[in-house]
């Protein structure tokens, strides 16, 4: 298998929360939060794995855009309903996380799952680079 | 001494500096969305009647979190393990294998023995019934 693959995704820059949580919520959360993801590789496809609790499939929105796949969980936040914060350690707000993707993958079949909160995108690569690993038999 | 300047804000030397550090660690750790008290981060909220503790378990399965109340403390344990599919190659790990045990005190006297437990999309949500002594009330005022 050729090790080229490894260079047809790449995480590039993300918008990123930078502000105290407390003025954060006053401010309604206008920043996204970074969701920690993990990535692999088999010999078809890019797998990648991230964290969104609170996400739904409905609330995913995934879109490639020149060489450049976003992904975004929306989060509905959780405490109107509820009485008043007595302590507070994280923030509620939408998630998303920007990669660079090369032509090798084959940005039709991307498909993805969400469940308990993790988000799981397949990416295929394009059949032109699965044919660059040419196996010889013995004969 | 006035009683305004027992509420007015800090000023001497120590207590400035204390919230400029303060205010550094803030900006240190928002960004990963866990603060630095340990794994999970949690939230608490109340009524009249329960407590709220809200903690953000991805891909936590409920048969492995263990809640606890004793003594008025609060304990969330339990695990994750990180899964690499099989035949494939790690590229970029940020998320990992969890082994967790937090715990807060509650502002309240609860019933342990009704707690309930809600795991959904990778949410845990605890609801703490408050004992009647706990529940907020009225007092009537009457004129003497």
């Amino acid at each position: 298998m050729n090790t080229n693959t490894t260079n047809y995704i790449n995480c590039c820059g993300t918008t990123e929360a930078t502000t105290p949580l407390h003025e954060r919520h006053a401010a309604k959360q206008p920043q996204y939060y970074r969701a920690p993801i993990d990535v692999h590789e088999n010999e078809g496809s890019f797998t990648i794995v991230a964290d969104m609790p609170g996400s739904t499939a409905e609330g995913i929105e995934i879109s490639v855009e020149d060489n450049s796949l976003e992904i975004t969980g929306k989060v509905q936040d959780r405490y109107p309903d509820l009485g008043r914060v007595l302590h507070q350690e994280y923030g509620i707000g939408d998630f998303h996380r920007r990669f660079r993707i090369g032509d090798g993958i084959d940005v039709a079949s991307i498909e993805a799952t969400c469940k308990n909160g993790i988000l799981t995108v397949c990416l295929p690569k394009s059949a032109t680079v699965q044919a660059r690993t040419i196996e010889v038999r013995a004969e | 001494m006035n009683t305004r300047a027992l509420f007015s804000p800090a000023t001497n030397a120590v207590t400035l500096v204390r919230n400029e550090v303060e205010r550094m660690f803030d900006n240190v750790f928002c960004c990963s969305n866990t603060g630095s008290q340990g794994y999970p981060s949690l939230n608490m909220i109340d009524d009249d009647n329960n407590i709220y503790v809200e903690a953000e378990l991805p891909g936590v399965k409920m048969e492995d979190v263990e809640v606890s109340v004793t003594d008025g403390m609060l304990t969330v344990s339990g695990h994750r393990t990180a899964v690499t599919p099989v035949g494939a190659d790690t590229l970029r790990r940020e998320r990992g294998s969890l082994e967790f045990e937090r715990s807060i005190s509650l502002p309240a006297n609860v019933d342990p023995t009704d707690t309930r437990a809600v795991l959904r999309d990778g949410v845990l949500t605890l609801t703490l019934p408050k004992t009647v002594n706990s529940r907020a009330r009225q007092v009537p005022v009457t004129e003497g």
